[in-house]
């Protein structure tokens, strides 16, 4: 291999074991399924290799720009995955509730490394319920704003106030080092 | 709509921008409006690092080693195949940021070679026409700051895994390869565009995946930077 694509390889490598935790454990928490959080955490690494995702400094660090590409990949595997999408995809919808009302304890979360589980809490968890609700379904669900409040019964501009109240809320915390 | 309407659409919409939450024209609207809009691109700098505290604050899993063995296998195949080295320099790539083990120890191994940013130079904005059927309801814009520029596109078909989408510049008749880049299902897309200043024409074709040393196809999309 000539020596510029051997310090690409060896480029990429660092920035896998850098980067690859925290893109698998979002694929992971989107997914639901470690399987399926491998092969979408395996395609965003190769399309970052590929550089068919363009980083532009000016939108943030090159880790939200890569956990940006896992998520947008995890997304777009619950669609691929769901063929009748929309009944399904709400179907989903509900799950998540569940989810974030707090029947967490499953045998996957037992895999959590405890110091960072404990250090992290989850952004959600410190909501208002009717914002995480919001959050939930938009960021981890992959909905957009006119199906969530369709699927809230709640007007648009409703699911536009906590989306913003939610990431407001988010940001204050996490400069306050809660989150 | 007016100015002032489409700005209050806008910014009542990052939020949901921020958190990949809206439609393909909502989300077209927002960046067309961002693309003119200082007050928004600054509102959403300062939301977006919420959306990045949502990627990390979740149950951490330590990936199988089996995908590091089999993501770098693969990464390393496409590094051994012949690949046009003039596309591979065009376009950013992972580089090392600095050499050895101070970068190590700050954490920062590995940077993105791209365009930087310069405040002091002045950013003109030119529309990007449709060339050619297929990119029919496509529309962008070249964003052109000093020597260089971003495209931004949307409405184009997205394409299967063996297809890019790549730039070209027109210059004195000729035409240099430029970046590539794909679009998401909205059909929306970006690339960098280095060396701009002095080209007649950007133009876009597709090619096949990793890039072509000249066009395969005829023009989609064209735009004059002058």
């Amino acid at each position: 291999m000539p020596l510029v694509a051997e310090r690409q390889v060896e480029a990429f490598e660092l920035f896998y074991d850098r980067h690859a935790g925290a893109a698998y454990s979002l694929a992971h928490r989107i997914l639901g399924d470690p399987k399926l959080a491998e092969d979408v955490t395996q395609e965003a690494f190769l399309s970052i290799w590929r550089s068919d995702s363009g980083y532009d400094p000016a939108r943030g660090s090159v880790r939200s720009w890569a956990l940006g590409i896992v998520r947008n990949r995890a997304i777009d595997a619950i669609r691929r995955a769901t063929t009748a999408r929309r009944p399904k995809l709400e179907l989903r919808g509900a799950e998540l509730l569940d989810r974030e009302r707090g029947t967490e304890a499953g045998p996957e979360e037992e895999a959590i490394e405890r110091e960072t589980a404990r250090h992290l809490k989850g952004a959600v968890a410190q909501l208002p319920p009717e914002q995480a609700r919001v959050i939930e379904l938009a960021y981890y669900g992959g909905f957009s704003q006119g199906e969530i409040a369709r699927m809230l019964g709640v007007p648009l501009g409703t699911v536009k106030g906590r989306a913003r109240l939610a990431l407001e809320r988010i940001r204050a915390l996490h400069a306050e080092g809660l989150t | 709509m007016s100015a002032r309407g489409d700005h209050e659409t806008a910014r009542e919409d990052l939020a949901a921008y921020a958190l990949g939450a809206l439609a393909g024209d909502e989300r077209a609207a927002v960046e067309a409006h961002l693309g003119r809009c200082e007050r928004c691109r600054t509102e959403l700098e300062w939301l977006r690092p919420a959306a990045e505290v949502l990627a990390i604050s979740v149950p951490q899993q330590a990936p199988p080693r089996r995908l590091r063995r089999r993501t770098l296998a693969a990464a390393r195949g496409e590094a051994r195949a012949d690949r046009p080295s003039s596309i591979r320099g065009a376009r950013p790539r992972i580089a090392v940021a600095a050499a050895g083990l101070a970068a190590a120890a700050l954490g920062v191994a590995v940077a993105v070679g791209v365009l930087g940013d310069d405040p002091g130079v002045e950013t003109r904005t030119v529309p990007v026409e449709v060339a050619a059927a297929p990119a029919a309801g496509a529309s962008g814009e070249l964003v052109i700051t000093g020597d260089n520029a971003t495209l931004e596109v949307a409405g184009l078909p997205e394409l299967d895994r063996d297809s890019v989408y790549q730039a070209w510049l027109e210059r004195d008749g000729e035409l240099e390869p430029s970046s590539t880049f794909i679009v998401d299902r909205s059909g929306t897309g970006a690339a960098a565009i280095a060396e701009v200043a002095g080209a007649t024409r950007v133009m876009v074709t597709r090619e096949p995946r990793g890039g072509s040393e000249v066009p395969s196809s005829a023009p989609l999309l064209a735009a004059s930077p002058r």
